[in-house]
């Protein structure tokens, strides 16, 4: 078998939802290609997720790393059980479900150690040096406040706001009705905002 | 800077959407993609070895469905052979001719004087 094939060149692709690029033809071609054995197709097919999943593995698990061992195992397992996929609907879905799981898991049977101690950091009043200080700041305080979260609420923001996911599609993901996702992202708002009151505009 | 988070909007909340991406964007996708493929390609995904590469379980249930169909190809052939002269004495029986049973019940196409017999004796 050949070495590893040349990384595909949508890796940093626009934001919105992964893998939209591409039709559903064209994804279950690559998946019929993998299937075959054909390990280049492998990496065009994941390639357009990765960004997608180690963000959602992230916002689960808290610890980055912790996040991206998840998210890269969950890989492997659907790589595995990729003959089990119903190549008449969306390769990103059942993806994102996978990994879903596997971060869920691995949270209930791992202690999560998730980033603490931002409020104290930013609760001085040094005036911030440039636009730039201000937005990895707020990317920080915003970690932490997701940390603070409930996993459920967190995954289902996260697929909503951040990933482009419609509830229904969550729902499936998760095994949950589609109203419980559309509270989970009402409470996560909720919170976040009560968690982000003190942030000032400067 | 401050996220507008529109708790109650059924729709997708751009700002925030975007600052949160930010926050849990990781660096190296590329890399992390490459390790991603290199562990597929070393557990043989996508080839025959991929099933060897499976959990143990997989291929203790593999194995025992090979054993199952041994013992059960085993048991019909046992049941074929003892079903042959139950059969063998219903026809004799049935016909009061030892010579129609062993015609009927034959694998074999039956030896001419067996079949001369028969009728000489009907």
């Amino acid at each position: 078998m050949r070495a590893v094939s040349p990384l595909p060149p949508d890796l940093d692709g626009p934001p919105g939802r992964p893998g939209e690029a591409r039709s559903a033809e064209e994804e279950s071609a690559l998946v019929a290609r993998v299937l075959a054995g054909d390990h280049e197709a492998l990496g065009q097919l994941v390639a357009p997720y990765v960004g997608s999943l180690r963000r959602v593995a992230r916002a689960i698990l808290g610890d980055v790393d912790d996040a991206d061992d998840a998210a890269q195992d969950a890989l492997l397992l659907a790589l595995v059980k990729l003959d089990q996929f119903d190549r008449s609907r969306r390769f990103g879905p059942w993806l994102m479900r996978i990994v879903t799981n596997a971060a869920i898991d691995r949270r209930r049977r791992r202690r999560v150690r998730v980033a603490g101690g931002l409020d104290e950091e930013v609760a001085d009043d040094d005036p911030l040096p440039d636009a730039e200080t201000e937005r990895v700041v707020l990317g920080e305080r915003l970690e932490a406040a997701l940390g603070q979260l409930p996993a459920r609420y967190r995954t289902a923001l996260v697929l909503f706001d951040v990933e482009g996911y419609s509830h229904g599609e969550i729902a499936e993901m998760l095994g949950v009705a589609p109203g419980t996702v559309r509270s989970a992202v009402f409470h996560a708002r909720r919170r976040l905002r009560r968690l982000l009151a003190d942030w000032r505009v400067r | 800077m401050r996220p507008e988070i529109s708790e109650f909007s059924p729709e997708r909340d751009p700002a925030l959407g975007a600052a949160l991406r930010a926050a849990l964007d990781r660096p190296d996708d590329a890399a992390f993609l490459a390790a991603v493929l290199e562990r597929a390609r070393l557990a043989g995904v996508g080839s025959s070895r991929a099933v060897l590469g499976r959990p143990p379980w997989t291929r203790a249930a593999v194995a025992a469905a090979v054993l199952a169909a041994l013992v059960g190809g085993i048991l019909v052939g046992t049941a074929a052979r003892a079903s042959q002269p139950f059969d063998n004495a219903w026809v004799t029986a049935t016909t009061g001719n030892a010579g129609a049973g062993a015609l009927f019940t034959a694998e074999q196409a039956p030896d001419a004087s067996i079949l001369f017999a028969s009728v000489a004796v009907n």
